[in-house]
């Protein structure tokens, strides 16, 4: 295998690991708590009111 | 082997291809012998470093287009009778779209081949827009104020960027092995046309 090869995989690797840490870690403070992720932030304004982003897990 | 031996075997392998294209190669391969011997190589040695019969038998088949296969299979050797083309006529009705639907299928079997390779190179796109997208996590988290809800997305984000690295190199071997694989059906596909025992 070639070692640039080697070096992008080993970067993916550590992207997956740092990325379970961060969503296991989150999950841990928040006592596995989803409802406690729920956000509604607003984007802009739009004509027919603002236009929002949410992240929505019920509760 | 001797160059005629060689030569002898090659033809008889490649027996059914148009002839023009059969005296071509058979030219090629004696002109390459012989330029070998010219350089201080035995004839064995020469016939020996050009490889297998059957391996330049897959290579001037993979050189050579299907249809001009078919074509020398189904041409006449001699010209038609007025009965033979009567008939012919009278069967269009029926040999039409039976050729029609066999030319479909195999079109729509090379599309599939190509949809495949796409919907892979698809979904590894769609990890890293993914991936991409995890980076909102930070501006969510800052103007929601809700941390918790912005690393979790950043997090994901992560995930999704390193899988989608993955996925590219497995999904470059995948596409590499359907190209393979269809190559080896069409190879396998046009030695109907030709010597049955040439190519493996």
């Amino acid at each position: 295998m070639k070692r640039s090869k080697k070096k992008v995989l080993i970067a993916a690797s550590v992207l997956v690991a740092l990325g379970l840490v961060l969503c296991l870690g989150t999950l841990v403070a928040i006592d596995f708590d989803l409802t406690r992720l729920n956000t509604t932030m607003q984007l802009a304004e739009g004509p027919n009111g603002p236009i929002q982003f949410g992240i929505y897990f019920g509760g | 082997m001797r160059k005629e031996e060689f030569l002898t075997a090659l033809r008889d392998a490649l027996h059914g291809l148009p002839a023009r294209d059969l005296e071509r190669s058979l030219e090629f391969y004696r002109e390459m012998i012989d330029d070998r011997m010219e350089d201080g190589l035995s004839e064995e040695e020469a016939v020996a470093a050009i490889g297998p019969v059957e391996d330049v038998v897959a290579q001037i088949l993979s050189e050579t287009p299907l249809p001009r296969l078919v074509r020398e299979k189904v041409r006449p050797h001699r010209g038609l009778r007025i009965w033979e083309v009567v008939l012919l006529v009278l069967g269009s009705p029926v040999w039409l779209p039976l050729l029609a639907a066999a030319a479909l299928v195999i079109l729509s079997v090379y599309l599939v081949i190509w949809a495949v390779i796409a919907s892979l190179y698809a979904v590894d796109l769609s990890f890293a827009i993914c991936g991409v997208a995890g980076l909102f996590g930070i501006y969510l988290a800052e103007r929601s104020g809700n941390l918790a809800a912005g690393i979790m997305m950043l997090g994901a984000g992560f995930i999704c960027a390193g899988i989608a690295i993955f996925l590219f190199f497995g999904f470059n071997q995948a596409t590499r092995g359907i190209l393979l694989g269809s190559k080896r059906v069409v190879l396998g596909l046009k030695s109907r046309f030709v010597g049955k025992e040439a190519v493996q």
